[in-house]
């Protein structure tokens, strides 16, 4: 966690952590497996939206509800970090992504707002597509206008909360541009497959959209353009998964130092070995380093500073490569108990590695960092700072 | 007036300042010793030197966010090259250690840059194991007789003091015999050589001899036979200094600059050809390893700051820095090719090798990565200690258990 964090911060921390410390205890975590979904999913979000977490976003028109510090940014990322280390289910990402665009767009259509604050409807994000670039560019799903509707064709993958939730919100071509659109799954033309997940607490699927009509106030705009909207989505996703990702990996790394002043062998804790010790000590450094990296893409994007999608894809290249080496580690030094379903270390290591793969791998972030540092250019000529 | 007012007004100030009486560091020479005592002199006279420090000691009696301020400021400007470890490792070492009259002596002159300090820790037989310092300290009347040896001082040949490590007491336990003194580097009896490093590099470490050198009784730092818990507040703060946070904010330079890839990228723009996707990979590792580093080192600052990190958290920004800068050279290496390894004279790759030679000392010097990760684990953990075989007997006996025949020191 940051550590310059405003009273109501310090309280949100608290609560949140109480919260999931009572409802969420490791042993429940078991019930959750292959089943973060249908009704059970729903009453849980609910509850969880009665803490406000699908909320922080809502504009300042509804009461109830907004971000505790004026910073639904960080507010946000703070509750998705403590829920990363409990591993909660969650629809977190997609509520922040949609109540954060229709706020900014028609802050005033509380129909649709009311049940996404209230948590009796789930939104989920829509964004990446099987040709497996997560580049906004790339996007092939197309929102066409045909006599005052948009009809939507494409197939989005790896969609989180794919049978439960009731809005997609969908990165499309639209107007020569991307575009941000709501479609409510229950139109006609939607058609969700689940799929199989390493991450056995998250469900993802495809769902097709086969010319599916939608009125044209299902494309999220700010003036004429939605492509903003859009770029501002990807965004705030990739930093909540990278909130995620670090409360994981410290909640993990924290268990295994437990573990280590604990767990006997040679007559002294296996944590006074060196050989031990020293690779604990590394991950610690990577633990800190993620949260580093994480906090400034956060700023960043909570700013919207001129840096951020920089921040972002140096943070997610990091975490992401580093978040599974600290998990691996985690496990190797648990030793045999690390292996075992009812351990959590795996669940840990299905979390991280999942979230490295999704919204963008290292390696392509690493690609946008040249691409924005101009490295190619520079070889070149230019200089790089 | 907020505090934030009263910084911004203090960084207003220091600009203007700055600007009219510093030249700007582009394309001039790193300072010499004496040009650095010449600008320090300088920064001190208006009044910017030793912020955080007490004002009957030199100082200015303001903050750690002041020091921070203005180097934030001074970054573009032309500064004091080598008085790193005099500014951010002793001085703050002695703030904590030293008595209210050596304060008042010394602290003034060293935030001048009148008197250039440095470290006197390891030794040929002391290294990693610093407690174990063979260099000893007898009493002779009010004064203290020293003998012995240190190596891997930095810049000892244009300094004028030393913070050295001493035994004062052999039949103390390892840890309990030690008392550190102001070792005087001018002072008969005191010789010192050069160490050729392995780049061939021979004016950067050097070894000092000490054959009954004569030191005034009020040379002691701190109290007698303390001087282990002396020396750990100096190596708090060398780590600190690495990682440029506490009493050592601003002192290194955090800016973006100093994570560019310039140096890197023109040295793989003489190999002539452009770089493929994998290597491209690779740059951008560099590149985001050198800024996750600088964010580390913001989060250790804001902990500092907010108090909520106590303890030695500099240990894990010296750790990163070991590594990184190893995997940078690796990453050079690998870029350049055969570049790296033969160049025409004139070519800029002869950095690419020596980075490469030189990619450990950041891993070794100032407490190799595994004193630091020793540290981490030990002290920001909570792990159990390495056990250690002489903590509890008098260190005469344990020389005399090193040596089968039983030496006597």
């Amino acid at each position: 966690m940051r550590f310059e964090l405003s009273e109501e911060q310090e309280f949100l921390v608290e609560t949140t952590q109480r919260f999931l410390a009572k409802e969420l205890p490791p042993t429940a975590l078991r019930a959750w497996t292959r089943n973060a979904a249908g009704e059970g999913y729903r009453q849980w979000w609910r509850t969880c939206a009665g803490l406000g977490w699908a909320g922080i976003f809502a504009p300042e028109s509804s009461n109830d509800y907004g971000s505790v510090s004026g910073t639904p940014v960080i507010d946000a990322a703070i509750v998705s970090e403590i829920a990363g280390g409990s591993l909660a289910p969650s629809a977190l990402l997609g509520a922040s992504v949609a109540v954060r665009a229709i706020g900014r767009a028609c802050p005033d259509d509380t129909a649709d707002l009311q049940g996404l604050l209230e948590g009796s409807r789930i939104a989920t994000l829509a964004l990446e597509e099987p040709s497996g670039n997560w580049n906004l560019d790339t996007i092939a799903t197309a929102a066409r206008r045909d006599r005052g509707d948009l009809v939507v064709t494409g197939i989005k993958a790896n969609v989180p909360d794919i049978t439960t939730a009731d809005i997609f919100v969908v990165t499309c071509r639209v107007d020569d541009s991307i575009g941000l659109v709501l479609v409510p799954a229950s139109v006609a033309g939607v058609g969700v497959t689940p799929g199989q997940g390493l991450d056995v607490l998250r469900e993802f699927g495809e769902v097709h959209f086969d010319s599916v009509r939608v009125s044209a106030d299902a494309l999220l705009c700010i003036g004429s353009g939605s492509a903003r909207l859009a770029e501002e989505a990807r965004r705030l996703a990739t930093c909540l998964q990278l909130a995620e990702s670090v409360g994981a990996v410290d909640r993990l790394s924290t268990l295994l130092i437990e573990y280590a002043r604990h767990r006997h062998a040679f007559g002294r804790p296996i944590g006074g070995f060196q050989a031990l010790k020293h690779r604990i000590a590394d991950i610690t450094l990577l633990v800190e380093s993620c949260k580093g990296a994480a906090d400034a893409a956060v700023d960043a994007v909570s700013n919207d500073s001129e840096d951020a999608d920089l921040l972002i894809s140096v943070a997610k290249s990091y975490i992401g490569d580093r978040s599974i080496r600290i998990a691996q580690e985690c496990t190797q030094m648990f030793g045999g108990i690390g292996l075992t379903w009812e351990h959590d270390a795996h669940l840990y290591l299905r979390r991280v590695t999942s979230n490295r793969a999704l919204l963008g791998t290292p390696e392509q972030h690493r690609r946008r960092v040249t691409e924005i540092l101009r490295v190619r250019d520079a070889v070149g000529g230019k200089d790089v700072h | 007036m907020s505090t934030e007012m009263e910084l911004e007004g203090f960084r207003r100030q220091a600009r203007a300042w700055l600007l009219h009486n510093m030249e700007l560091k582009t394309g001039l020479p790193t300072p010499s010793d004496a040009e650095d005592r010449q600008l320090q002199a300088k920064i001190a006279d208006a009044g910017y030197a030793g912020l955080p420090y007490p004002v009957e000691y030199g100082g200015r009696g303001l903050t750690l966010r002041h020091q921070e301020v203005f180097h934030e400021e001074a970054a573009p400007y032309r500064l004091p090259a080598g008085l790193g470890v005099s500014l951010g490792m002793i001085a703050p070492t002695l703030l904590d250690c030293a008595a209210p009259e050596f304060l008042a002596d010394h602290m003034p002159k060293i935030l001048r840059g009148e008197e250039k300090w440095i470290q006197l820790l390891s030794e040929p037989n002391a290294g990693s194991d610093l407690a174990g310092s063979l260099t000893k300290a007898d009493r002779d009347g009010d004064r203290w007789i020293v003998n012995g040896s240190k190596v891997w001082s930095t810049a000892a040949a244009v300094a004028d003091y030393g913070f050295c490590l001493t035994r004062t007491d052999f039949d103390r336990p390892k840890h309990r015999g030690l008392s550190v003194f102001a070792m005087p580097l001018r002072a008969p009896g005191v010789t010192i050589n050069v160490i050729v490093k392995s780049d061939g590099c021979d004016n950067e470490f050097y070894e000092e001899f000490f054959s009954d050198v004569r030191l005034p009784a009020d040379s002691l730092i701190g109290e007698l036979n303390d001087g282990w818990s002396v020396a750990q507040r100096l190596l708090f703060h060398e780590r600190n200094f690495s990682g440029g946070v506490g009493y050592a904010v601003g002192l290194r330079p955090k800016t973006r600059e100093s994570v560019s890839i310039d140096d890197l990228i023109a040295a793989v723009r003489t190999r002539g050809t452009s770089l493929n996707d994998h290597e491209e990979d690779l740059l951008a590792q560099v590149y985001v390893n050198a800024l996750v580093h600088n964010q580390l080192s913001r989060r250790v600052s804001s902990g500092y700051t907010t108090g909520s990190l106590n303890g030695p958290w500099g240990s894990l920004l010296k750790l990163s820095s070991g590594l990184k800068e190893h995997r940078r050279a690796e990453i050079a290496v690998e870029l350049c090719g055969p570049a790296a390894v033969t160049w025409s004279d004139g070519s800029d790759n002869g950095p690419v090798g020596s980075s490469w030679l030189n990619a450990m000392v950041m891993s070794v010097a100032g407490g190799s990565n595994e004193m630091q990760r020793n540290t981490i684990s030990e002290k920001l953990l909570g792990l159990p200690r390495e056990p250690a075989l002489d903590r509890d007997i008098s260190f005469r006996e344990s020389l005399r258990r090193r040596t089968p025949g039983g030496q006597e020191p």
